[in-house]
């Protein structure tokens, strides 16, 4: 944003020429964002399912209806956890990942670091249904290659075993998904940035007596901060919108939806029950916890100091 | 392979500082050993799924239910079958039109906001910016229901319209990417351009979009990449007609049909990967480019 900073003098004509070229844009961000968004509140506060949806049939105004409905449904409350919990752990996960690459390929030289970016990047491009294909294929009950291998070790209680019956062991198998295909923009990310650190920089610390480990926390830590905030915010945002693996890998939310996340659990609402105002209040409740999260992350950017972008 | 190397090593001059970690003695030497073979060992195991489908993808459909690497016999007719099996070819076609359109229409309406953004002196600039970044992380599942809807009343849920339309108005991403690129752009070209004569729209034509090009470049490969994975648009939009179908929608729908058949359900991958994968691979230089502008930009 700095750009805009210090450039108070506006020129003639332009304002002209910005009207004409943001005017569709603008379209967009009212007509199919800013207006849905007020229907959004609007259709959650009305019972709105299929017939009024297609036929016609007269709504009915219920209040806060859907969103007690909601509440008092113990299974929202887990999903909701679990989305939490679930969008964490793939968070931590990506930048542990994606960090220790970075360092890694800052370390080696360039042929295997080409390569490992190379590999890094192809599982970036697998587009997400193709990767959750091959994923489930690798962790088949029983012709997956992880279970041979497993087996092959000598641990053969895994002949057969169901990597997405159990809740936890499901959502590990797609955390461990939505991590492989994410962290190469981490790790390129944070790669650039270890690459923009002046080498003299490092060399006065080990000049000055600092191990590697002591040089990486006090030197490159601190300026790579910006960075790692960037990388922080885009992987919340990234894995709180998480469909497609949930959706694809568990088979549209697991066994009796254990494995539901909140966009999952919408959409199945919504669309699959046909009860669209249930939907949209869930629709709310994201955008809700989206918000917060965002803010509690920017007020923790703020108060050490630091901005975005 | 250089070709991946040069944007990675952004300056060249730093090559001759490399050896920083390397110190006389057998210490480093087996630190350098050790750090080798884990990367090694890493690109092998982030290589081994990709090998594995595509290996899977050539065997008998009996030999892909047993757990075995190499195939015995090379069955390269697997790839026809998927398109004689399925109506492969029009979900490609669909897919390619989807992704094809919202490029062309991201790169007509988003270009020149994003440079209404970045070079226009206007009121309300900035505010106009935040409002785009604002709407950039709201994630679209969240208006789904609404816009659902309303393109139901319009008729097109069923189409590919409602994927499509959005993106020849304006797509916030890339105004935000494409913003941040525009900034780098030295103004004096600009203002050169102007005191020759040139009025704005020939500025932007003539000056800005020759120097933005890797940018541009960037923005239309996340797009392409972006609409070409996207699943949940087209399962909610045109889900309820198969004839409609993109690839990822079809893939999905292809492994349940073909439980069994798992070779089959490998070559189906391949052949969505296979698109990606090769674009970007020849455009990686872009791809990072985009990735550090806008991660690193301020």
């Amino acid at each position: 944003m700095s750009a805009g900073d210090g450039m108070t003098t506006t020129r003639r004509g332009d304002a002209l020429a910005a009207a004409r070229y943001l005017a569709p844009a603008a379209l967009v961000l009212v007509g199919l964002l800013g207006y849905p968004m007020y229907q959004l509140v609007l259709i959650s506060f009305y019972d709105y399912g299929q017939e009024q949806a297609s036929a016609g049939a007269p709504l009915t105004f219920i209040g806060f209806d859907n969103y007690q409905r909601l509440f008092s449904e113990p299974q929202f409350w887990g999903v909701l956890g679990q989305t939490v919990a679930f969008a964490a752990a793939c968070v931590a996960g990506t930048l542990l990942v994606g960090g220790a690459l970075a360092v890694l390929a800052s370390r080696v030289r360039a042929v295997p670091r080409t390569l490992l970016f190379l590999a890094a990047l192809g599982a970036w491009a697998t587009p997400a249904v193709a990767g959750s294909t091959v994923w489930l294929f690798l962790f088949d009950a029983d012709l997956g290659l992880v279970n041979e291998v497993l087996v092959g070790l000598g641990i053969h209680d895994m002949a057969g075993y169901s990597w997405t019956y159990d809740k936890l062991v499901a959502f590990a198998l797609v955390a461990g998904e939505v991590i492989w295909c994410s962290f190469p923009f981490v790790m390129v990310t944070l790669y650039a940035g270890i690459r923009a650190i002046p080498a003299e920089v490092l060399e006065a610390a080990t000049l000055d007596g600092a191990s590697t480990w002591r040089a990486t926390r006090s030197v490159v830590l601190p300026l790579l901060r910006p960075l790692i905030a960037v990388a922080t915010i885009q992987s919340i945002i990234w894995d709180f919108k998480l469909f497609t693996q949930i959706y694809v890998m568990t088979g549209g939310g697991g066994v009796a939806g254990q494995n539901l996340v909140l966009n999952v659990y919408a959409y199945q609402q919504a669309f699959a029950a046909s009860d669209y105002g249930l939907g949209s209040a869930i629709g709310v409740v994201m955008t809700v916890v989206l918000l917060v999260v965002t803010l509690f992350y920017l007020r923790a950017l703020r108060r050490r100091g630091e901005e975005l972008a | 392979m250089t070709t991946l190397d040069t944007p990675l090593d952004a300056s060249p001059s730093r090559a001759a500082s490399r050896p920083r970690a390397a110190g006389p003695g057998a210490r480093s030497a087996l630190h350098w050993i050790a750090v080798h073979s884990l990367a090694l060992a890493l690109t092998l195991m982030f290589l081994l799924p990709l090998v594995f489908i595509a290996l899977t993808a050539v065997m008998s459909d009996q030999q892909a239910l047993t757990s075995q690497l190499w195939p015995r016999e090379w069955h390269w007719e697997n790839f026809a079958h998927v398109f004689t099996r399925s109506p492969m070819l029009s979900y490609f076609g669909n897919s390619l039109l989807y992704s094809g359109l919202a490029t062309v229409g991201m790169l007509l309406s988003s270009v020149p906001a994003a440079y209404a953004l970045a070079r226009l002196r206007w009121r309300g600039r900035n505010l106009a910016f935040f409002a785009v970044v604002a709407a950039m992380l709201l994630p679209p599942q969240v208006v789904a229901v609404p816009l659902y809807l309303l393109w139901a009343q319009l008729g097109l849920t069923g189409t590919l319209w409602p994927l499509v339309v959005p993106y020849l108005l304006g797509d916030f991403f890339s105004i935000f990417l494409l913003r941040q690129f525009f900034l780098t752009i030295p103004e004096d070209y600009a203002d050169a351009a102007r005191v020759d004569g040139c009025s704005e729209l020939q500025v932007l034509w003539r000056v800005i979009l020759p120097m933005a090009r890797p940018g541009i470049a960037a923005a239309a490969l996340f797009c392409f990449l972006y609409t070409w994975n996207d699943y949940f648009g087209p399962l909610l939009y045109a889900g309820e007609r198969p004839e409609s179908w993109t690839l990822s929608v079809a893939l999905a729908s292809f492994r349940g049909l073909h439980h069994v058949e798992w070779n089959l359900t490998m070559a189906a991958t391949v052949l969505v990967m296979l698109p990606a994968v090769v674009l970007f691979l020849f455009a990686q230089k872009s791809f990072v480019k985009g990735i550090t502008f806008t991660g690193v930009k301020g």
